[in-house]
């Protein structure tokens, strides 16, 4: 009962910042914000699977390029292809790849699923430098701009004005957010838990095991997809390197590893801390590496449970202090 | 007397008007600066001594500096560095009526087009840079490309040189290429080798666009000036492949007489010790090594690697200055070369002794900028546009032009076999021999039809 | 023999080259998940940095053999070290700890690399007496090439005959197949995992520095010979020495005679034929352990 009007004064700042925030920051931070919310999708995509499935995607990267390229693909080949068709095509290229390879990827756990994603992952990567035709190759398909928010016979809001195109993003991310929250709190949400913790005892109480972990792999992958598509449209640019290489495969687990992966909203934080970091350290040093890497071992040392198990056990103590007094 | 009197202080007053209008014309010109004309005596990279605050003319290095290539960075900021001492001790440039120093800002892409555009709206949104150069990479140039022609903000590309990075869309009026082309290089080399004995060629390039692009432009260039000329293998590698023996085997059983490359990088430097380590004999001369044709070639460490003796017969085609027998370079080589064995790590290897590499076209790049903005007056990027469409660069003894229509260079092509030994630097290994001019008029850079009529508008 | 002989000879005995390399880095890959679970995403990091310590012993002594001596044997107390102080305390977190920290340490080493060598790539010449070509049957062929595949098969034969012809050997096998049991029978196992880490890193490192007059020492070495060796750990099986071994063989092969027949896809077939495998059998070719 005294939570309850905390946790709204705490999203009502929060929001508050949110919409204010390119009027208080510059475009390159408001631009640095947006990678921010658009990696936090894509982590918390990641997350359903590692925190709410317990299996790791070592090729997630594959959802979210395939994503970014359809969306880069659809705005160049079709003259005027509208705005939110050009977000919903990534989530469904995204949602397309889950499906197809979910026969494969509902048999496995462990560290099969994480080699299976793995390699997946390299396969597609490799196969998208290789058919340049299509996909540009390592230089990439750039050149399309980002279409206009068109509401038939009410509005047309110009996406080249960087503080819409902001606002635009920012609110089909939270929406997807939302969405996916909202997921987890459904009974499919508590049953791919179940699943995690213990398969067998999911499968022996009547519970559909491959196709519950197949739904689960299609939402990640169909809104890792949206978070390829909403990048495709704030760098304007997509190649091989920036969007199915490792390293973007292996963000989103840094990420909500750093974060916490028991929560929904750890994802989150870890990504806002990568990029914090990022921003801070280039001010500072050129060896960026280095700092991302004594600073991710540290975090596995000593704060396995991410930022959100640090707060709780913080939070934990202070009130058990209260209640002792 | 009186009219005497008179006649003479008329003159003395038209003397003095007359050396006041020459003084006023001349100032300019003595206020500007000339390239090497500065005091570079204890000129440092490790501890540069450029100005960090205040009215300065901001230039940005935008370009690799972590990851495994941060050399390529680290390279740009000790030239950019030379040129920023030379020009700063001469007092800087005469920019809307002041004199302003040069102060370089470091933008790192982390060889990736997402952080490279963030880098390049850093730069530009925040520390206020004045013009960004580089870039490695053309995904991160198109993303950088599209950053500047929002910011309108100038842009020099003066290391990549893919064709089509100058094509619409990318294409804007805030960018200007002063490096060479994937094409022009290609043609340099097709033109080069109509005059000479080899006719098998054999085609190994990166599988990119930069490789497929360049490769295209020289079977085309040889059908038309070679017409016995035979291509017996064409084959387009991964991006830093470790190991080319299999390609190399291939390429000795075609009975190749040239490998035409366009490699760069860790690539070039493997293919050149690998040939060699598989023994890779020229069929027409039994003591050589089958000769690679690239703008690449001339990096130290790989020419150490595999001896003086055995880097004879490379072809190089480089854009950068390499006529060590004009007298300004030979001035550049000295002061560069004496100052380079008073440097401590990272630039105390012989990467950075003159004129390895090939990266010092940007010397060219950088000292032509600020010609510009001096010639201009000011940094105001339309007035830059105006300044340096049309406009020259010789200094080094080898003019560069730029191409008002879409703002790339042209510029003839040194081309010249490696020979060992020469009479220039590294004594460890093989160097420029005598070098042949392609004129420019032969190997333009593709230009994109559609930007044929935007001047005249 | 024909050129045509001549060319496929050539071809298989690079494969073979290339394979012995990825089976070396690949051995040591295999073992320590096999027996600690550990997938070393860091592996191929020492591989270079015994590559950079070759180089380093190369410049004070000129002596290569010394090089190659030495330097692996460094890296795998670089190893030793890691095992004891940073991953021991993961251990008990879990694989995905593990897993994670070797991320870290990636790049740890690759900043440390740049750190004391600088960024540029590094010459490390071939001795004098492994320079140089045989010339056989109308075959041209690099001694370097044929000393890393020779140096590669003693290797191996040293570690056969002490995985199964030693007590010690006896002890690491059991511990690779039953951790628990074998400390349960009295077995100091923390000491066993110990020495299988350093003495699997001391594999990449002997890989390291011999591949370093072959592919230039570079920082951006590791990734090359790292996702390869991953391949093949993964695909043969973890923990099953026999399985590195036949992939890395077939791996190298395939990329070998992949370029010379089909070189447009010759990259994806690597990854095609993971995918098909792992499709099929989940735990590698031979792999037994989860």
């Amino acid at each position: 009962m005294r939570n309850k009007p905390y946790k709204w004064i705490l999203w009502g700042v929060v929001f508050i910042f949110v919409v204010i925030f390119p009027h208080l920051f510059s475009i390159y931070f408001t631009n640095l914000f947006l990678a921010f919310a658009i990696f936090s999708l894509y982590a918390v995509t990641l997350n359903l699977l590692l925190g709410y499935m317990g299996v790791l995607s070592f090729g997630h990267a594959m959802f979210f390029g395939t994503g970014a390229y359809a969306t880069a693909i659809a705005l160049t080949h079709i003259q005027g292809f509208p705005l939110l068709p050009a977000v919903l095509v990534g989530g469904l290229a995204g949602g397309l790849l889950a499906l197809i390879l979910s026969p494969l990827l509902v048999r496995v756990s462990g560290t099969a699923f994480a080699m299976l994603t793995l390699a997946f992952g390299q396969l597609i990567f490799v196969l998208a430098l290789k058919y340049r035709e299509v996909t540009g190759g390592e230089d990439g398909i750039g050149g399309y701009s980002v279409p206009p928010l068109n509401i038939p016979g009410v509005v047309s809001i110009d996406m080249t004005n960087q503080i819409n195109f902001y606002y635009f993003a920012l609110a089909v991310v939270v929406v997807c957010l939302f969405i996916l929250w909202f997921y987890t709190k459904t009974p499919l949400g508590s049953i791919v838990t179940a699943v995690r913790d213990n398969a067998l005892r999911t499968d022996y109480l009547g519970f559909k095991l491959s196709q519950t972990k197949a739904v689960n792999l299609i939402v990640s992958g169909a809104f890792a997809g949206i978070a390829g598509a909403i990048n495709a449209l704030l760098q304007k640019l997509v190649s091989t390197v920036g969007v199915l290489d490792i390293s973007t495969s292996f963000a989103p687990i840094m990420m909500a590893y750093i974060g916490g992966i028991g929560s929904f909203f750890g994802p989150i934080f870890g990504s806002g801390v990568i990029y914090l970091l990022e921003d801070l350290a280039i001010r500072l040093t050129e060896r960026i590496g280095l700092v991302n890497g004594v600073i991710f071992i540290l975090v596995v040392l000593f704060a396995p449970t991410g930022l959100v198990g640090l707060f709780s056990t913080a939070k934990s103590k202070l009130f058990h202090k209260e209640k002792a007094s | 007397m009186k009219a005497t009197g008179k006649f003479q202080g008329r003159r003395i007053v038209i003397g003095c008007m007359f050396m006041v209008v020459v003084f006023l014309w001349g100032l300019p010109q003595t206020m500007a600066f000339e390239p090497l004309k500065g005091d570079l005596s204890k000129y440092d990279p490790n501890n540069q001594t450029f100005p960090t605050s205040g009215d300065t003319i901001k230039i940005a290095i935008w370009d690799v500096f972590s990851g495994p290539d941060a050399w390529i960075a680290e390279a740009y900021y000790a030239i950019l560095g030379f040129v920023a001492q030379d020009i700063n001790s001469q007092g800087g440039i005469r920019i809307d009526g002041k004199m302003k120093k040069i102060q370089i800002i470091k933008a790192d892409t982390q060889a990736r087009p997402d952080p490279g555009k963030r880098a390049a709206e850093k730069a530009i949104l925040e520390d206020k840079v004045n013009v960004l150069t580089g870039v490695a990479g053309s995904h991160v140039m198109k993303a950088g490309m599209a950053v500047a022609k929002q910011y309108k903000t100038i842009l020099v590309n003066n290391a990549a040189y893919a064709d089509e990075l100058m094509n619409l869309p990318d294409w804007s009026e805030y960018v200007f290429r002063t490096c060479g082309t994937g094409s022009s290089s290609a043609k340099a080399l097709g033109i080069f080798y109509a005059r000479r004995p080899e006719t098998k060629f054999y085609i190994l390039a990166q599988d990119y666009l930069w490789g497929h692009g360049s490769a295209a432009t020289f079977k085309q260039i040889l059908k038309e000036t070679k017409p016995n000329a035979k291509i017996v293998g064409e084959e387009y590698f991964p991006v830093f492949t470790k190991d080319f023996a299999p390609y190399l085997e291939k390429v000795r059983a075609s009975g190749a007489e040239v490998i035409f490359t366009m490699a760069w990088g860790a690539d070039s430097e493997n293919l050149i010790k690998q040939s060699v380590q598989l023994g890779l004999k020229s069929p027409l001369h039994p003591d050589l090594y089958i000769p690679q044709a690239s703008p690449f070639l001339d990096a130290a460490q790989p020419l150490e690697a595999i001896g003086g003796p055995a880097g004879r017969g490379l072809v190089l085609c480089t854009d950068f200055e390499l006529d060590r027998r004009v007298p300004n370079v030979q001035k550049l080589c000295n002061i560069w070369n004496t100052l380079w064995k008073t440097w401590k790590a990272p630039y105390n290897t012989s990467l950075y002794q003159w004129p390895n590499g090939g990266w010092y076209r940007n010397l060219t790049s950088y000292y032509w900028y600020c010609k510009v903005i001096e010639k201009a007056g000011s940094t105001d990027p339309k007035k830059v546009i105006a300044a340096w469409e049309g406009d020259t660069f010789g200094f080094f003894g080898w003019k560069h032009y730029m191409r008002p229509a879409d703002h790339q260079v042209i510029a003839d092509r040194p081309i010249c076999e490696m020979v060992y030994p020469h009479k220039w630097d590294n004594p460890k290994a093989a160097g420029p021999g005598d070098i042949v001019w392609i004129p420019a008029s032969s190997c333009l850079p593709t230009f994109d039809e559609k930007l044929k009529g935007r001047l005249s508008k | 023999m024909s050129p045509t002989a001549v060319l496929y000879v050539a071809q298989a005995i690079h494969g073979l080259a290339y394979g012995m390399l990825l089976f070396l880095v690949a051995s040591g890959l295999t073992m320590i998940f096999g027996m600690m679970g550990i997938l070393n995403i860091a592996h191929a990091s020492f591989a270079m940095l015994s590559a950079y310590f070759c180089y380093q012993v190369l410049l004070y002594t000129g002596n290569f053999w010394l090089a190659l001596l030495i330097a692996p044997v460094v890296a795998g107390i670089c190893g030793v070290l890691t095992e004891r102080f940073l991953l021991r305390s993961v251990h008990k977190q879990g694989h995905l700890a593990e897993l994670l920290i070797t991320v870290g340490i990636m790049a740890v080493i690759l900043e440390t690399v740049k750190l004391f060598w600088g960024t540029e790539s590094l010459v490390v010449t071939i001795p004098p007496s492994l320079k140089g070509l045989l010339h056989y049957a109308g075959l041209t062929y690099p001694i370097y090439r044929l000393f890393v595949i020779a140096l590669s098969v003693l290797v191996l034969g040293i570690m056969a005959l002490i995985l199964f012809k030693t007590r010690l050997g006896k002890i690491v096998r059991a511990t690779v197949s039953d951790a628990d049991m074998v400390s349960a029978l009295g077995v100091n196992t923390p000491l066993v995992f110990m020495l299988v880490f350093g003495i699997g890193i001391w594999l990449a490192g002997v890989a390291g520095a011999v591949a370093g007059p072959l592919l230039t020492v570079f920082p951006g070495m590791a990734d090359l010979l790292g996702m390869d060796a991953f391949v093949v750990v993964v695909v043969g099986g973890f923990g099953s020495l026999l399985g590195a071994f036949v992939v890395a063989l077939f791996l190298g092969e395939l990329n070998a005679y992949g370029i010379q027949f089909i070189p447009r896809l010759a990259p994806v077939l690597m990854f095609a034929f993971m995918a098909l495998v792992l499709a099929l059998k989940p735990m590698g070719l031979f792999g037994e352990r989860e």
